[in-house]
């Protein structure tokens, strides 16, 4: 098995149920979905709409010292993926990718259980906000605030229906053509009520974009807003990628870093707090600087707004007033949605 | 009197520094060398994989921003991701420019932004930035202490003081917080609430900037120490880097060389001087001057510790070399403003050894704000009033000191600045009287120096005057000269 072709790389031209056809392979993940392979495709159905196939590739189970163990994570965070996802179909969340179909395609010319690959169809976007940005010739901002928009949207949907995302990045906010921004990826995410290997992690997501007290494994609370509180960082994340080009845990490391002499270490969250809050605060300088120049006006409100959402303290994360109140969730992300709805109208009228 | 500088009280109290300048110095670093290495546990990444597929700027940044965090600074995929953001600097951000510059540079002690005393102009550029900053983020406990000892060096105390009390609020067990709030209320002479904050605080006897900050504030104002024995037990404590217990080392040295017990006095010293701070470097350099003990390879350890200024200039002094002392002096001044030692050193030499007031004229007035409770600064800045001619202004000074709480020293030399002052003004029976107090008193504390200094005074009083005792004087002088050995009077002696 070892040596012969694996059957999630040999879709190319399998018709699949629901009419799908297996076009062309367009990339291989290493150890997506929970830290497993899966193998990317272009698929068509009959009526000419093309969409993104998501092929999980079992082999790699086969190769693990353990494989019933392997066998049974991989399927076991298949499944929970492919729930999540048909929750958040049913629930018809319009700002997160949902899945088009899934199911499971017997592979010729392979033999036994290995011929066996499950697939999720997604919708196809034209690719993420990464690709959309390196596109650009001069900074659109009112692109920029309209898919913050769209993300705040997109998490709030997740969150109402209680999800954590626990990994929203520059690469999962994927563009739709007409449509704009979506959330993708709940390969990560955790579910109230359904215990996941992900809700054991100290970083579930990408370590790059981890928040602070996530480095250090520090929960300010024991229920579950620690998960959103931590996506709601993630959201004032993308803020720094659109203006700065890097995450805010990258550009608070960097300060960090410099001031430490390349030494800092991660043993107390509460006693380091101070060097993180004063790194963010270097990080912030950086970051108006770069507004001012590419948003004039609204700078201010958009620099206010990412020292809210990414407050390195989780305690005071978050909209003040909103933490202020006992009647919404200190999570809640309804005033940022407003917020940069507000901003982006007023970069699409060019009134800045 | 002459100026003075009391050689005989030295503590490892923590410098009053800002925080870009202590992170500079590496006084923030790792407390354990394991510690370094440790980074967050996580999933298993595939940032590396993803760059080796796709190199472009965001893998870059990714796997670079990874490797930062995770202190993989060998990792040669990321050094190459380093290298191809400096050849994309046209295109991307300057803070992503600093990322990858910041990755491939070893790190770099930088103390150029350490501003000239002299200039308020910048600590109220300084103020003005940081009130902005707390405007607008104001949970920022860093900021706030920043600001407490730019005020401070402006003399606005009261200021200074409700500036640290904020900082303190919001981070109480910060090790910079802790030491940089315990320095202030040194600087405010509130000796007590500065070793009650720190002996109270839960790092005390955890962590040996703080228990070493602890013992010297203690010391120098005779409050009995805490739990010497933890202290004892924690600079014995290998995985602690001798880097993070050099203060604490000459800490206890000079707690057990006040007690007579010389013999393990130099050997702390000699723990506290393996790899030292420069605060920790100038104590050693002070123990060993009245242990009568050798630091080694000082020159080495000079030029190898940032900022020991006061090392060299205490080091250079003793060598007698006046001159590079006194730059190295004028260099300490501008490190640490919010402390009157290095203005009353610098002064010395220059009154001392170069028979130069006006040059102590100006180094005092520079700061005469900050320290004007000082009582040894005041002294050395009213005998530059009196030798410069300017009697009027000096009497004004000296009637306008607090006279409360002061040390037997210090109430000596005072007496002999008197004296000075009666002869200055016509009155030499009293002004005799008044030196022969001085000198008897120093002889009484047993401070043989002080009183060959203030005997080589008085015979240069009763020469400029012509007085009949003028000759018993100078034999005098002379005399105590050969005997203690006051090297730094050599030359004004030979011109008696």
């Amino acid at each position: 098995m070892e040596n012969g072709p694996r059957a999630a790389d040999c879709l190319k031209d399998l018709k699949l149920k629901e009419g799908w056809r297996v076009k062309s392979i367009m990339h291989r993940h290493p150890k997506a979905t929970g830290g497993n392979f899966s193998v990317g495709y272009l698929v068509v159905n009959n009526d000419g709409r093309k969409a993104y196939l998501k092929a999980l590739d079992y082999s790699a189970a086969f190769e693990n010292p353990d494989p019933p163990r392997a066998v049974q994570a991989l399927t076991t965070a298949f499944n929970f993926e492919r729930d999540l996802l048909t929750k958040c179909g049913d629930r018809r969340l319009k700002r997160v990718v949902t899945a088009l179909d899934s199911g499971t395609v017997k592979v010729p010319g392979i033999l036994g259980i290995a011929a066996n690959v499950s697939y999720i169809i997604f919708e196809l976007a034209t690719g993420d906000i990464r690709n959309q940005v390196a596109q650009w010739q001069e900074f659109d901002v009112a692109w920029a605030l309209r898919s913050l928009h769209h993300s705040a949207v997109g998490l709030q949907e997740l969150h109402n229906s209680h999800i954590a995302h626990q990994d929203l990045k520059p690469s999962n906010v994927l563009v739709f053509p007409a449509v704009g921004s979506k959330l993708s990826d709940i390969g990560r995410a955790s579910y109230i009520g359904t215990p996941s290997r992900n809700d054991a992690l100290q970083i579930a997501g990408d370590p790059g974009y981890a928040t602070p007290e996530q480095l250090y494994g520090w929960q300010p609370f024991t229920d579950f807003s620690s998960r959103f509180i931590v996506d709601n960082y993630h959201l004032g994340s993308l803020i720094f990628f659109f203006f700065l080009g890097c995450s805010a845990t990258h550009a608070i490391s960097l300060k960090l870093s410099k001031k430490h002499l390349k030494e800092f270490t991660h043993t107390d969250f509460i006693k380091d707090l101070p060097y993180i809050q004063q790194a963010f605060r270097e990080a912030l300088d950086e970051l108006c600087l770069s507004t001012d120049i590419k948003t004039g006006l609204l700078s201010q409100e958009i620099v206010m707004i990412a020292q809210q959402l990414c407050e390195p303290d989780p305690r005071f994360r978050g909209d003040p007033r909103v933490l202020a109140s006992r009647h919404v969730p200190r999570y809640d992300l309804q005033p940022y949605i407003s917020r940069f709805d507000r901003l982006a109208r007023t970069a699409e009228l060019k009134i800045l | 009197m002459s100026a003075t500088f009391n050689t005989t009280i030295r503590q490892t109290i923590p410098r009053c520094l800002d925080y870009a300048t202590i992170s500079s110095l590496g006084l923030l670093r790792a407390l354990r060398q394991h510690e370094i290495k440790i980074g967050p546990e996580s999933q298993v990444s595939n940032a590396a994989i993803k760059w080796q597929k796709d190199p472009n700027i965001y893998t870059a940044v990714d796997l670079l921003a990874e490797a930062l965090i995770i202190k993989d600074f060998e990792s040669e995929d990321a050094k190459r991701a380093a290298r191809y953001l400096l050849n994309q600097y046209k295109t991307t951000s300057p803070i992503i420019n600093e990322l990858a510059t910041h990755f491939l540079q070893q790190p770099l002690i930088n103390i150029a932004h350490l501003l000239d005393v002299s200039e308020p102009q910048n600590r109220y550029t300084n103020i003005a930035n940081l009130k902005k900053s707390v405007r607008f983020y104001h949970r920022n406990p860093i900021a706030w202490c920043d600001m407490a000892i730019n005020y401070a060096t402006l003399g606005q105390m009261d200021k200074s003081r409700s500036a640290i009390e904020v900082a303190l609020n919001l981070a109480p067990n910060n090790r910079f917080i802790l030491r940089s709030a315990a320095s202030c209320f040194v600087h405010f002479k509130e000796y007590d609430r500065a070793s009650h904050l720190l002996s109270h605080s839960p790092l005390y006897n955890v962590d040996p900037w703080i228990t070493s900050a602890g013992i010297a504030i203690a010391e120098s104002a005779d409050i009995p120490t805490k739990s010497i024995k933890k202290a004892k037990v924690l600079v014995e404590d290998d995985n602690l880097t001798q880097f993070s217990r050099s203060e604490l080392s000459v800490s206890i040295g000079t707690k057990e060389m006040k007690n007579g017990a010389e013999k393990l006095a130099k050997t702390y010293m000699h723990q506290g001087i393996i790899d030292p701070t420069e605060n920790a470097l100038a104590q050693a350099e002070w123990m060993s001057s009245q242990l009568n003990a050798d630091i080694g390879n000082f020159s080495n350890l000079g030029n190898k510790v940032p900022a020991s200024y006061e090392a060299i200039a205490r080091h250079l002094f003793y060598k007698e070399d006046f001159k590079n002392s006194l730059t190295s002096a004028k260099q300490w001044c501008s490190y640490e403003p919010l402390s009157s030692m290095p203005f009353v050193f610098s002064t010395y030499i220059t009154s001392l050894c170069f028979d130069d007031e006006p040059e102590s004229l100006r180094i005092l007035t520079s700061v005469l704000p900050l320290h004007k409770t000082d009582s040894d600064f005041m002294n050395n800045y009213i005998c530059s009033l009196a030798q410069t001619g300017d009697i009027e202004a000096a009497i004004k000074n000296f009637m306008n000191m607090d006279l409360r709480n002061l040390r037997d020293h210090q109430i000596l030399v005072l007496t002999a600045t008197q004296g000075l002052l009666c002869f200055r003004t016509d009155n030499a029976e009293k002004g005799r009287e008044l030196y022969l107090e001085a000198i008897r008193g120093f002889e009484r504390i047993q401070d043989p120096r002080s009183a060959t200094v203030a005997a080589y005074y008085l015979a240069a009083e009763e020469k400029r005057i012509l007085s009949p005792y003028k000759d018993a004087r100078i034999k005098d002088a002379k005399s105590r000269f050969n005997r203690f050995k006051v090297f730094e009077l050599t030359k004004r002696i030979n011109k008696l």
